[in-house]
């Protein structure tokens, strides 16, 4: 067995229902619209990731399956004829990453070689949280065993044997926080970074673990990560924040391991994570954030919200005006730089 | 501070790490346990010089495995800083802190979590 890589624990949120909206014209306030949506309801969405290419939106989501048949008919009634993909899903999350890419690279390679595929993906600032249909959810935990060890657990069982009463109680303690004006615990922001645009064939998305171990072998860090399904059939979409250099071509070297046809976009972005209380799937949380942003005329260029925290990236000249934004609409005792 | 041991016992991995980068950037050692349970086990397996210890936590709350560990004369003499969340309340027990809430732990710390303060409060329980 090759040496595994040592993480923390992983847990496992069942009993969710997978959205995947895509837009089909322009409209910039298209995810605003759908947290609105989500939040007027009281709707928590455990998982979201946003993505924008050029204000046409493309939305991955999670909810409670119990609130599944809600949020269809909302999505019906507000956005008229839209696509939309769902299937009854588990949100699996790997942690900590430490921004290491070697741990999202071995997660894409054991799932590519087990033959289970993430309809979507996100970081957070020490998670790794994959959404996969429910069906495959046994695999993919037993699947984590062989490129990982984890100190909570050493095999399937110890884990299993671990998991007793968790979820319920984490649906509860969603449900008891609601202060007027929440509070961020660590609101952190980086600028410097480019964030790689890839579009590929969703089979390949495996292949990419190996660029990723590449990156982790040059010592750079992976500060945000999503991926979902492409407006594109059969393609998906996987973005990626790393340190902007100008020593490395990034999109040379994805391209140096992935087949012809994939696409690399690379742009110049400063990214923002805010962590609160269940910050990450809290409803009316991503909503004020993102009217915030739309008041101040930010241009979001993509979000996730996970675990219990809101990443995003944005044109690095408007990092000032979101910390400014997010200031206004939530309690931050203090911002940190990172470098 | 080199040399001293911590664990972290949190359910959101998110904080988790938040307070772990700014223990290890003063030199401290980071143990991390994602609940009650996990971080018992966790000090069987090494002995930590100060536990940090959320209270809502799913299967063991912070509460009960405090009072554990000050019941059981291996573990009493841990210090163990208590984090509390928005509204929570500490109940009375032992320890009175200088507001009148309560708890058998050495400290609290409500969260969001300011740095130096953090600091304080574990330097000066190391």
């Amino acid at each position: 067995m090759a040496s595994q890589t040592r993480l923390g624990a992983f847990k496992i949120l069942k009993e969710v229902v997978w959205i995947s909206l895509n837009q089909s014209k322009r409209d910039h306030v298209f995810s605003t619209e759908f947290c609105h949506l989500m939040a007027r309801e009281k709707i928590n969405l455990p998982f979201l990731t946003c993505m924008n290419e050029d204000s046409v939106w493309g939305l991955n989501a999670a909810v409670d399956s119990h609130n599944a048949q809600t949020v269809f008919n909302l999505i019906d009634n507000s956005f008229g004829k839209i696509n939309y993909s769902t299937a009854k899903s588990a949100i699996l999350s790997v942690f900590p990453h430490k921004s290491n890419p070697e741990v999202i690279g071995d997660l894409l390679e054991v799932f590519g070689k087990e033959g289970i595929k993430p309809m979507t993906l996100a970081n957070s600032p020490s998670a790794i949280s994959v959404v996969l249909r429910e069906d495959l959810i046994n695999k993919a935990s037993a699947a984590l065993f062989d490129p990982f060890a984890f100190s909570a657990y050493r095999t399937p069982s110890d884990w299993k044997a671990a998991q007793k009463g968790k979820e319920k109680l984490y649906k509860e303690v969603v449900a008891s926080y609601q202060e007027k004006r929440p509070k961020v615990y660590a609101l952190e922001w980086q600028d410097q970074q480019d964030l790689l645009h890839i579009k590929l064939n969703s089979p390949d998305l495996g292949k990419m673990g190996a660029a990723f171990k590449d990156f982790a072998k040059m010592g750079l860090l992976l500060t945000f990560l999503i991926s979902g399904l492409s407006q594109e059939m059969r393609k998906t979409d996987l973005l990626f924040c790393l340190p902007q250099s100008k020593k490395l071509n990034y999109a040379d070297m994805i391209r140096g391991l992935l087949p012809e046809d994939i696409t690399v976009d690379v742009s110049n972005v400063a990214y923002f994570s805010m962590n609160g209380p269940h910050f990450g799937d809290r409803y009316g949380i991503v909503r004020d954030l993102l009217n915030a942003f739309v008041s101040a005329n930010i241009e979001l260029s993509a979000l996730s919200c996970s675990i219990a925290s809101i990443t995003g990236t944005l044109p690095a000249e408007q990092i000032h005006s979101a910390i400014q934004a997010i200031q206004g609409c939530f309690e931050v005792p203090s911002v940190i730089k990172k470098t | 501070m080199a040399n001293k041991y911590i664990l972290v016992v949190d359910d959101d991995p998110d904080l988790v790490e938040t307070v772990a980068m700014m223990l290890e950037s003063k030199g401290c050692e980071v143990g991390r346990a994602y609940d009650g349970i996990e971080g018992e086990e966790s000090i069987k397996e090494r002995r930590p010089d100060l536990i940090i210890l959320d209270i809502m936590m799913p299967r063991k709350d912070g509460y009960v495995l405090c009072s554990e560990l000050k019941a059981d004369e291996k573990t009493s003499d841990i210090p163990i800083v208590l984090l509390t969340a928005v509204g929570e309340a500490v109940p009375t027990t032992r320890y009175t802190h200088a507001d009148g809430m309560s708890t058998e732990a050495d400290d609290y710390i409500p969260k969001p979590i300011d740095t130096e303060g953090l600091w304080e409060v574990v330097s000066g329980l190391l």
